[in-house]
């Protein structure tokens, strides 16, 4: 398996909130609590790393971390407390963070959550189930695994991109032709396909195609110039300023012969 | 090496002692409110450190940042860049005249920075770890970048300011070899300020659908940059004439308005910019719009540039301390706004929530700006900040300061007069600290609930008794060390209604008697198609099946019903009755779906029994006590004449005007009756607090939740005829649209708790 993906097909969910226990359940959340931070109970949350979104007309729209292929949160976070894994998955290192919580700030989709209740906090989000996977404990994701329905199933995601692509197509007249994840900022490893219009999943109606990350580096990748280039620029200056100066002081010193000489010809060491 | 000891102790005491401005009642009341603003601060950063950010901000998960970071951090940072401007300025462009505001735009950027610093330790949720940006490398992000500058400029800042304290040290060689790399610190400054107070821009560049239209812009690292330097020249400009007010001083307008004059052109090719990158995107229409934004930005616009800009522009304003303190006052507020705008203010919107902050984070912003001043203060003062420069410090430590040392009688009063001083702002500070954690948020802001708990839920604690189950039933919110047999009662079933957290207390075995003898008398009429008895198209719809009973059969099966188990093996099929129904959100069958009636005003009065128990035709005067008037339900004697205990003792329901005269009111009537009269009177006493709280979709949620919160108030008194006026024209349809079919399944109000949430059974 290349890249780890999950599709879910909104027409098949019936909103049963068995993926919400089993998450619960395998990452020993905890309790949902009404906290002053969230707005409902039911949304995501610190104990909630995946929830069950209503909308009208029995529609359940299952919200997690989109395990992003160029995620936004790992590329602005300071000291790599989140990594994007070479199989897909976004994971999270508390011994590493900071608590700047830039990462919540930049998600395009909303997606990280903070233990604010704590004097020790942590983000908090979905890591697809990664370390269990990887030491065998499990076959896939606990809330796949759950699902009695496969509306959210686990696989490769080109595979599952395929699949969605193939669903859509022998059944046109059931789905809305997109699938929700295959180019947003850059595709995500969570993927959708839906009878109805999934934007509310983020900030923006239409997130762009191009990945988030490159917005930044555009700019980072001219520091290195911009810093020696404003340090050649202002020693240039000193230079050209503090040579006019001293050529009209000499001047002034051959006319005068006495000369008192001012305060940053004194500082200057040559 | 002792005598070198010795002789620094003795000129650490001098700089301790040694005040080169008398302390004037001006200078003790403005050290003594900054003391109390740290004071309250400092209470707030106790609680801060102990109990977390939840308790002390108001941020939230879908805003993480606040007042913080957009004015401790983002803000802080564009304040203290006077330092590389005014360092630029004479260093570099050789403007020697403004050489006497170098030092102290150095100690307020070394000073702004520390701010900086201390206030990040205090937004950061692992603040103790607020080092690791110097083990690991993430050189992909701006914020790690930001890290870096700042704590490299924060070094070359202190250095840069050493030497003011060394020239009062016994080290003459250290105070030489800073002055000597004076060019070279003064370059990295600039170099390291240019990086970070752009990179701060860059920080946003990653969130464009976060940041209001009208904040957003690709050039955000060239507007911070631009901005600060003029933030930073207003900055010197504002703190030059504040200090000089405190100390009673002469300023030096001249100096002032030249920078001023800088000053209002910097932040006018700012505006420029920044107005151009909005024409060029097309974004200036947002302006138009009659949102809160527009009015920020408004704000922010004429605050930072607009007014100082005005102001700035007349040289007699430019040279008069009033104007130069409005207008750098205003070019301040301005852009530190702007930075609180892009950090967080800007972000609202997107997210569809509220923020303000909470008191405590002012408390903690403002505590950080009041200690540094207070550190601004202690340094003009100990220091020559403002005094000339000195060439050589041979004779510092022998207390030849450029100012007059104080005549040896003197310097006991001086030195009581500190003392009383210190006594002083400490009482203000231990004043202050007691007065914020006094008002400290207590414990429950952590615990608020959503909106409302449900009136009256239950803990069950299992207790055998005689080998039997018995369950205690516990108020909620008692814990477990509180007596379980309150209120203990032989649990028939508790029964998660909906799987909403909870619980009614449910006959299970009654209710199992009658769905088997239901259950019989179905098969007995054929209504279940095949030998195993699971048609389960007979259910699926609804409660069409009972529908099909007839009623003859009803009559039959709700005879006097034996209490215990009668599990028959042939009748087994009855559990389908009511489970094996799952509507979505497996919710159980609701008990609506067989007591279809509970909706209707009840007939429980048995006239027939009434007459027979009464003694037949004698009986009627009993009950019709006026023999002329007409014997109807309106003129008999009400049941509690008779019936004196008809109502529990202690029930929720409080009888008010007529105490059960007629045939009791239904299932509807009776909970309307319970739950609505309240609702209204606590949604007209606190219209804001329980704006919603009368609102039929309150309690009913259907699963078209609009439809409900589309319905007027009831029972709506003011505008009579807009809508229905009662629940029976509601229910006729007057005003309102009806629900097609049936496609209403009743919630109960607590679907905001979760399964578990409330009720548990241990």
């Amino acid at each position: 398996m290349s890249t780890w993906g999950i599709l879910t097909d909104i027409t098949k969910c019936i909103g049963c909130e068995s993926c919400v226990a089993a998450c619960k359940e395998i990452n020993k959340t905890g309790k949902d609590r009404p906290w002053r931070w969230q707005q409902n109970i039911d949304s995501l949350s610190a104990t909630r790393w995946t929830t069950i979104i209503k909308k009208p007309g029995h529609h359940f729209v299952r919200q997690q971390c989109r395990h992003c292929v160029s995620p936004a949160c790992v590329s602005v976070c300071p000291v790599g407390a989140l990594q994007k894994t070479v199989e897909g998955p976004v994971i999270y290192d508390v011994s590493r963070c900071i608590g700047c919580r830039y990462c919540m700030m930049s998600c395009p989709f909303g997606i990280p959550r903070y233990t604010w209740d704590t004097p020790t906090p942590s983000v908090s989000k979905c890591v697809m189930c990664y370390e269990k996977i990887k030491s065998g404990e499990i076959q896939q994701p606990a809330c796949t695994k759950a699902c009695p329905t496969h509306a959210t199933i686990f696989g490769d995601r080109e595979a599952l991109i395929a699949e969605a692509h193939d669903r859509i197509r022998k059944d046109p007249g059931k789905y809305i032709d997109r699938v929700w994840g295959e180019h947003e900022v850059g595709g995500t490893s969570v993927l959708y396909v839906s009878d109805i219009n999934l934007d509310f999943l983020s900030w923006d109606k239409d997130l762009p195609k191009d990945a988030l990350p490159g917005m930044v580096f555009n700019v980072l990748e001219k520091v290195p110039k911009i810093f020696l280039g404003m340090g050649a620029f202002m020693y240039g200056f000193y230079w050209i300023i503090e040579r006019r100066e001293r050529l009209s002081e000499k001047k002034k010193g051959e006319s005068d012969r006495s000369d008192l000489s001012d305060k940053p010809d004194g500082e200057k060491k040559q | 090496m002792k005598k070198s000891l010795k002789k620094l102790v003795r000129s650490l005491l001098d700089v301790a002692f040694n005040s080169s401005y008398h302390s004037t009642p001006r200078v003790r009341t403005v050290k003594g409110i900054l003391w109390f603003l740290a004071g309250l601060g400092a209470a707030v950063a106790a609680v801060r450190m102990v109990r977390g950010l939840g308790a002390t901000t108001n941020l939230t998960d879908l805003t993480p940042w606040g007042l913080w970071i957009g004015f401790d951090v983002v803000g802080g940072v564009a304040l203290a860049a006077g330092g590389f401007v005014i360092a630029a300025t004479v260093y570099i462009f050789h403007l020697h005249r403004y050489h006497p505001i170098a030092r102290p735009a150095v100690l307020t950027a070394f000073l702004g920075y520390g701010a900086v610093i201390v206030g990040l330790i205090f937004d950061l949720g692992r603040w103790w770890d607020i080092w690791h940006p110097v083990v690991y490398w993430q050189d992909h992000s701006a914020l790690f970048e930001v890290a870096w500058c700042v704590m490299l400029y924060f070094t070359v800042l202190a250095l840069e300011f050493a030497p003011t304290v060394f020239e009062k040290m016994p080290y003459p060689k250290i105070y030489r070899a800073l002055k000597a790399i004076t060019l070279p610190l003064i370059i990295l400054g600039i170099m390291l300020s240019t990086l970070h107070q752009s990179s701060l821009g860059t920080l946003f560049l990653i969130m464009p659908f976060r940041i209001y239209p009208l904040w957003y812009s690709s050039l955000l690292p060239w507007l911070f940059f631009i901005s600060a330097i003029g933030l930073g020249l207003a900055m010197v400009i504002l703190e030059s004439l504040v200090s000089s007010w405190v100390y009673q001083k002469d300023e030096d307008t001249g100096l002032l308005s030249g920078l001023a004059k800088a000053c209002a052109a910097v932040l006018g090719i700012y505006m420029a910019i920044r107005l151009g990158d909005l024409a060029y995107h097309g974004k200036l229409i947002y302006l138009t719009k009659p949102v809160w934004e527009t009015t920020d930005f408004v704000i922010e616009a004429c605050l930072s540039v607009i007014i100082p800009l005005v102001l700035f522009a007349i040289p007699k304003v430019r040279q008069s301390k009033a104007g130069l303190f409005i207008g750098s006052a205003s070019a301040v507020t301005g852009v530190v706004l702007n930075r609180i705008n892009v950090s967080g203010i800007a972000t609202i919107s997107a997210t569809k929530t509220h923020y303000f902050p909470a008191w405590t984070e002012f408390a903690i912003s403002i505590g950080i700006v009041a200690a540094a001043a207070l550190v601004f203060f202690f340094f003009v003062e100990h220091f020559s900040v403002y005094g000339q420069e000195q060439e050589t410090n041979e004779g510092a430590a022998a207390g030849d300061t450029t100012l007059p040392a104080p005549e040896p009688g003197l310097n006991v009063s001086v030195q009581s007069a500190g003392i009383r001083a210190t006594v002083l702002y400490s009482l203000i500070f231990v004043l202050s600290l007691s007065i914020g954690i006094y008002f400290m948020p207590g414990r429950d802001r952590e615990l608020r609930t959503t909106p409302v708990q449900p009136p009256e839920t239950i803990t069950a604690v299992k207790v055998s008794e005689q080998g039997r189950a018995l369950y205690g039933l516990l108020p909620a919110g008692l814990d477990d060390a509180g007596t379980p047999d309150v209120r203990r009662t032989d649990l028939r079933a508790l029964l998660l209604v909906n799987h909403n957290g909870r619980f009614v207390i449910f006959d299970h075995a009654a209710h199992q008697v009658m769905a088997e003898r239901l259950y019989a008398a179905m098969k007995e009429q054929r209504l279940l198609t095949d030998a195993a008895g699971t048609d389960t198209t007979a259910f699926s719809n609804g409660n069409t099946w009972i529908e099909k009973l007839s009623t003859t059969t009803l009559d039959a099966i709700t005879g006097p019903s034996n209490n215990g188990m009668q599990h028959a093996g042939e009748n087994s099929g009855s559990c389908e009755l009511c489970h094996h129904m799952n509507y979505p959100f497996n919710q159980a069958t609701s008990c609506r779906t067989c007591h279809r009636d509970m909706y209707l005003t009840t007939d429980i009065f048995n006239h027939d029994f009434h007459i027979a128990k009464l003694g037949n035709n004698q009986a009627c005067v009993k009950c019709h006590k006026d023999p002329n008037a007409v014997k109807s339900m309106q003129t008999a004697a009400p049941c509690t004449s008779c019936h004196r205990f008809m109502i529990a003792r202690n029930s929720l329901i409080k009888l008010q005007a007529h105490p059960l005269e007629r045939p009791a009111a239904g299932y509807k009537d009776a909970m309307h009756g319970l739950c609505r009269n309240c609702h209204e009177r606590m949604a007209a006493l606190y219209p804001k607090r329980y704006r919603d709280l009368a609102l039929c979709a309150t309690c009913h949620q259907v699963n078209n939740p609009d439809y409900l919160k589309g319905l007027p108030q009831y029972p709506h008194p003011e505008k009579a005829g807009a809508g229905p006026k009662n629940m029976a024209e509601h229910e006729a349809g007057a005003g309102t649209p009806r629900l097609a079919g049936r496609t209403t399944w009743f919630r109960p109000a607590v679907g905001q708790l979760p399964s578990g949430t409330e009720a548990q059974v241990r």
